[in-house]
């Protein structure tokens, strides 16, 4: 017998709803109830941060009030200038982290690229190409900061990155319960051994590539057991692992966990060890993404507007069944980008990250100009900081309720309002900023 | 906002530069040609103010410049001839050069500055004037009409009367609905546009002196002005008159379109109406004897205007036909040039650069291969396949692979013919030997400098090498090794190439230290701003716009409170000297504003100071005993600036000239690193660094040789073992063992060269290795494509179209092949 669900996804049209349907009879089957939508006002804050970094200002809330359409919303922000900028932050940490720089790697480079691709529409299969077969100097060419960030072990970080597959014990041994042993990570990263990185100047690495040239039995074996069949292996290794399905279900894992803060298969780096909760969203997911050409932009159209991904954040009963199915939505804290962007948008201060970051460097590094007993003042500082450009903000002036809107993103309760009623503006900034309702994306 | 100003105000001034130059053309044009129809004038006069429109040109870029020459760079390892030396003699990764001025130069980070305080600029003041011209005359106009609509609140209906004689001459122009006709004591006859719609305004007083057929033709007049919309046409003219309102041209053009509006609006007024010139004329003189305020006046109804008018009224009479089109389109034409001329920018740039287009050539996309495949031609199965096959990725692949393989080949191919590839380009043969080629004459001295430079050092570190040698005690083998080493004759040479030559010249180090957050040097010798990097590019570019002004006004300061000093004796000469030194002003100032925010009080105060360091005396100033120690150390300073500037400049000019042209900010770094300030930035870097050969090779040595208690040396590598540096130590000698054998090449060919000096230089180390430089530039700056190099030998060019040659249809079936191999790899998607 069919279940609505069932019925619903076989006659529903869009991706969004099918999502919902797949989840909706894993949680049927599980004894789950999923919670109702969350508030246009919380959707807005939830979908601006995810999309394009930050908080939304009190203009665009009360906007969004008056024509509270959920799916123009996400069309908007991601036609914005803002959504490449971010993403491509979000995708650059994910491919090298922060601390470039003791590796000989450069992260604006690569950042820039991301950014660009992002701009123009790169579907996400021929970015990773142009990474994994990257070749030039990483001060002008970003795809090659990537393997320099890991060029010690290429194998590892790509497997895990693009694949879900951690071949990190595999180094070593051939784990019991793991079907991936040594004998497959050392043919893994034989795609590499031709690859030779050359320090042309300072942080100027130049990467190439001599051809290689062997009998095809003694090439390098792909996880899915290809060869190359030319002597270009490391493009052919793009390819394998661009046209493999692992590397769809990977890719969408990995959207869906940006967010919904959790993976269908959680960690999402991890397919081996940890099964999906729901096997069959995440093949439809991974089916969608390569029907679509993995463009991210459908991708994220598909997800922003599932009820799945709208779900308020409060619940009743087990919390964490209800997160990991999806039930509802499962608080995650603001990544560090969405901080800094979300800070200065609240104070109302245009900021580039070059400013800020001289900001800081100004007010801390003056701290620590005499001897060993300023460094406490460090700490001092950076308060001193925060206290400052609470001081300074115009939303100091505003009403309780400005001040609720600009930083929360809400109206403040008839409670809220009263405790607030006697304080002084500085102290409520300053408390709502340090919060964690403003700390976390909910 | 004030960055923006200045660029905007210097588009406004080129616009009127072009409007004024349009102006004397259509004046000088109409006046010559004698064109006195209102229309030809009109059509000129309005050309001339569309120049004034132009404030935004296209840009149009022209390759002009020579591309920027590749140009090897000291921090890459050098070779003799085309041999790379290989690794470091010692473990750490960076090498000693480096090492050594990490210790002794002053660190080069950018400390965070303030926000950058407003200083005056002529620039944005100038602009300021404009903006606030512009304000101010449009505010008097808008004040001017306001006063007119609450002017027009006292007006009143016109009598039956005139207004009868308005509707027959509204339906004689076949104006089917006429602007409401409304009497004012003092304005008017006009027309004019308010909130409520058109008015036509007549003066009560002065009307009622007007005959009928005077007020008949006036009314006609106003109507032909609302038929031709001339208040709507009018609005433009003013806005463009606004934006040149310093240019008296502008106003004479607008000035000229409305006069002609006049003459046209008179002449639609007497159409039908031959009589009707006399009633007008009278119309014009009995309304110009009063003051009344009236649009009809107000462009060509007083003074000379009023003299043309009468004028064109009478010539109009006697005028038969049309302004001849010859006429008309010399003037036009004229013009148009002009215009032209105004609306694109052309900017000369750099050629594009061959190599650099070139390498992005080769790298095959899956778009690439789509239209290579886009362009096979042929019916046949084998092309049909190929057709198919390519437009995919692993199509794509398989290509990059053939063409990585010609490129391959033709490195070799290019490394084996360098040599005399380059020495075609130096030399031409003749009967006697090889002769320079004329024109070649800075390629010369260049290159014997630079020999001569090399072989200095060289020679040097013989010594210190040898004298090394000498320190040491024989005790093991390995000692022994590096005794050998040290006393051969290659030891200087290799080290040299390999290591210490950055060391030895910090100057062009320095300069790649203070600027690596800045710049990367490319492929093809380029440098380029880094990704990373443009921020802080556009900072310091900033930075130092705001600092050159200063900096200027510093020089002229001190220069002024230098002339005052008295010459009683060599110090206070010296100290005159130094003050009126624009190097030392310079630093002294740049130093300032590290410290504090930069500023036209810090200027004022540091001058301020440095006079508080003189007494006046009957001879003019005097240096203060206790200011004395201070004065002395900023002659110091000068002094080491001397020397640092002097080996720094061509370094620095070197540098600029290797930068990449192809966008604003590079053009303005080209130019920033030729000036004083930034010669002075670096320079200061170098006070800390030692040039000296000797401590630079003990420094180089020091972590492999130890001192024992007898004060000799003996070989105690601490980090690296022992193997492994005898390891080296082999591998430099066998490096330059095989240079010696390559050089004999060279040898051969340098025999044969007349020029003597360069004969004499091309034996020599220095010699050799500066050649050998050359060849490692043309080396890398040759770029092969090697997928235009495969089609060529696989396709014949028919049409514009590839066709398989009958020869290659064998490698392309494996092409083929290969390509679905590829795929039937890919088959196996899921794991």
């Amino acid at each position: 017998m069919l279940t609505s669900s069932l019925l619903l996804l076989l006659v529903s049209a869009t991706p969004s709803t099918r999502i919902d349907a797949l989840l909706a009879e894993v949680q049927s089957r599980q004894n789950v109830a999923a919670v109702n939508v969350c508030s246009d006002d919380a959707f807005l804050r939830r979908v601006t941060l995810d999309l394009i970094g930050r908080i939304p200002t009190r203009q665009e809330l009360h906007a969004f009030r008056k024509d509270p359409n959920r799916s123009s919303k996400v069309e908007q922000l991601l036609a914005g200038e803002e959504f490449p900028r971010f993403w491509s932050d979000v995708w650059t940490a994910s491919l090298v982290g922060y601390n470039t720089r003791a590796f000989g790697a450069s992260r604006e480079p690569l950042r820039i690229w991301i950014e660009q691709c992002i701009r123009d529409g790169v579907p996400y299969d021929q970015m990773v190409r142009q990474l994994i077969a990257a070749e030039g100097d990483s001060a002008f060419d970003g795809p090659v900061n990537f393997l320099l960030r890991h060029r010690e072990q290429p194998a590892v970080k790509v497997s895990r990155m693009f694949l879900g597959i951690r071949l990190d014990c595999a180094r070593c041994h051939d784990h019991p319960f793991d079907r991936w042993t040594r004998e497959d990570f050392d043919q893994f990263g034989r795609f590499f051994e031709s690859v030779d990185f050359r320090e042309i100047s300072e942080r100027n690495v130049r990467l190439t590539e001599t051809p290689r040239e062997a009998p095809v039995d003694e090439r390098p074996t792909f996880l899915s057991g290809a060869r190359p069949r030319t002597s270009r292996w490391r493009d052919e290794l793009a390819l394998f692992v661009t046209t493999c399905k692992p590397f769809a279900r990977s890719y969408a894992n990995r959207m869906w966990y940006h967010f919904l803060g959790r993976g269908i298969v959680h960690p999402p780096d991890d397919f081996s060890a940890n099964d999906p909760v729901a096997p069959e969203l995440l093949n439809y997911l991974a089916d969608y993404a390569r029907d679509s050409r993995f463009d991210m932009r459908s991708m994220i159209v598909a997800i922003c507007n599932s009820q799945a991904y709208q779900r308020s954040s409060g619940h009743a009963g087990d919390a964490s069944a209800s997160h990991e199915l999806f039930a509802s939505y499962a608080p995650k804290p603001l990544i560090a980008e969405q901080l800094l962007r979300s800070v200065t948008t609240a104070f109302e201060r245009e900021t580039s990250p070059l400013e800020w970051r001289e900001t800081l460097l100004r007010e801390v590094d003056t701290s620590l100009d005499a001897d060993f007993s300023q460094t406490w003042a460090y700490r001092d500082t950076v308060q001193t900081v925060m206290r400052r450009l609470v001081r300074e903000t115009r939303i100091n002036e505003s009403s309780t309720t400005s001040i609720y809107e600009t930083i929360l993103s809400r109206s403040p309760e008839d409670r809220e309002i009263a405790l607030c009623r006697d304080r002084p503006k500085s102290q409520i900034v300053f408390a709502l900023i340090h919060s964690n309702e403003f700390r976390f994306n909910h | 906002m004030t960055d923006f100003l200045p660029d905007v105000s210097w588009q406004v001034l080129r616009s009127t530069m072009f409007l004024s130059v349009a102006a004397v053309v259509a004046s000088a044009g109409l006046k010559l040609l004698k064109a006195r129809s209102p229309r030809t004038g009109a059509q000129a006069w309005s050309m001339v103010l569309l120049a004034g429109v132009l404030v935004v040109p296209a840009t149009l870029e022209i390759p002009w410049y020579a591309p920027v020459p590749a140009v090897q760079v000291s921090t890459d390892r050098m070779s003799i001839g085309v041999v790379d030396t290989g690794t470091h003699l010692l473990a750490p990764r960076t090498p000693l050069p480096a090492q050594t001025t990490d210790t002794l130069v002053r660190a080069t980070a950018v400390a965070a500055e303030p926000a950058p305080p407003t200083m005056f600029r002529w620039t944005t003041a100038s602009s300021v004037m404009w903006l606030t011209g512009m304000a101010a005359i449009g505010g008097v106009a808008l004040a001017g009409y306001v006063g007119l609509l609450l002017a027009l609140k006292s007006s009143w209906q016109p009598h039956r009367l005139w207004q009868r004689e308005y509707a027959a001459a509204a339906e004689q122009l076949g104006v089917a609905r006429p602007p409401k006709m409304v009497v004012h004591a003092r304005l008017g006859p006009m027309l004019c546009l308010t909130p409520a719609g058109y008015r036509l305004v007549i003066p009560s007083d002065q009307w009622s002196q007007l005959s009928c057929g005077e007020r008949d033709v006036v009314l006609k007049h106003e109507l032909a002005h609302y038929l031709r919309s001339d208040v709507w046409r009018s609005i433009p003219l003013r806005l463009v008159v606004l934006l040149h309102w310093f240019n008296p041209l502008a106003w004479l053009a607008a000035a000229r379109i409305e006069e002609a509006a006049e003459w046209e609006s008179d002449r639609i007024a007497l159409q039908n109406q031959p009589e009707g010139t006399g009633l007008l004329a009278n119309a014009l003189l009995k309304l110009a004897r009063t003051t009344v305020r009236s649009r009809l006046l107000a462009p060509a109804a007083r003074g000379r205007s009023l003299t043309r008018r009468l004028q064109n009224l009478i010539r109009e009479t006697e005028q038969t036909g049309a302004e001849p089109m010859l006429k008309k389109m010399t003037i036009v034409l004229a013009l148009a040039g002009i215009l032209v001329a105004g609306a694109v920018q052309i900017r000369l740039v750099a050629q594009e650069d061959e190599a650099e287009r070139q390498s992005q050539r080769s790298r095959i996309s899956a778009a690439t291969a789509k239209e290579f495949a886009d362009r096979l031609v042929g019916d046949d199965d084998l092309t049909s396949q190929l057709k198919e096959a390519v437009q995919s990725e692993p199509g794509a692949l398989v290509l990059r692979d053939r063409a990585g393989h010609y490129e391959e080949q033709a490195r070799d191919e290019l490394r084996s013919n360098m040599l005399p590839s380059l020495l075609e380009e130096w030399f031409e043969k003749t009967a006697a030997g090889l002769k320079l080629r004329s024109g070649s004459e800075a390629f010369r001295a260049e290159f014997l400098t630079a020999a001569e430079e090399h072989n200095i050092d060289i020679e040097g570190m013989k010594q210190v090498l040898r004298e090394l040698a000498s320190q040491m005690d024989m005790d093991t083998d390995l000692d022994r090794l590096v005794h050998r080493f040290l006393m051969d004759d290659g030891a200087p040479v290799i080290l040299y190439a390999s290591e210490l030559r950055p060391g030895l010249r910090p100057g062009a180090q320095i300069i790649d230290r203070v600027f690596q957050e800045v710049f990367a040097l490319r492929r093809d010798g380029h440098y380029e701003i880094r990704a990373d990097g443009r921020a802080r590019a556009e900072q310091m570019a900033g930075k130092f716009r705001e600092r050159s002004g200063l900096v200027e006004l510093l020089i002229r300061d001190v220069a002024e409170l230098a002339d005052e000093i008295a010459e009683v004796d060599d110090f206070h000469k010296s100290v005159k000297v130094a003050l009126k030194d624009p190097l030392l002003v310079t630093r002294l100032g740049l130093e300032l504003f590290e410290r504090k925010q930069a500023g036209r009080g810090q200027v004022d105060q540091m001058v301020d100071h440095l006079d508080g360091a003189f007494r006046d005396v009957a001879d003019g100033l005097v240096v203060r005993d206790e200011a004395r120690p201070d004065i002395e150390e900023r002659l110091q300073i000068r002094e080491r600036l001397t020397e640092s500037v002097i080996s720094l400049r061509g370094p620095l000019n070197e540098f600029s000239d290797k930068i990449s042209d192809h966008d604003e900010l590079h053009r303005t770094w080209k130019q920033m690193l030729k000036t004083d300030i930034m010669l002075i930035r670096v320079a200061s870097e170098m006070e800390y660094a030692t040039a000296d050969l000797g401590d630079v090779i003990r420094e180089f040595f020091g972590r492999i040789l130890a001192e024992k208690d007898n004060g000799r040396l003996h070989v105690q590598p601490p980090e690296i073992n022992e193997e492994e540096l005898a390891e080296h130590i082999s591998h430099m000698f066998h490096q330059y063992r095989s240079a010696r054998r390559r050089g004999r090449q060279l040898d051969e060919l340098v025999d044969t060269l007349l020029d003597a000096d360069l004969k004499q230089a091309l034996q020599t180390p220095g010699g050799k290795l500066t050649f050998g430089d050359h060849l490692k530039r043309r080396m890398n700056a040759e770029v092969q494509d090697g997928f235009a190099e495969w089609i060529s030998d696989h396709f014949e060019e028919i049409n514009g179209g590839y066709a398989i040659r009958e020869e290659a249809r064998e490698e392309i079936t494996e092409v083929i092949h290969q390509i679905a191999e590829v795929k039937k790899e890919l088959e196996n998607a899921d794991f």
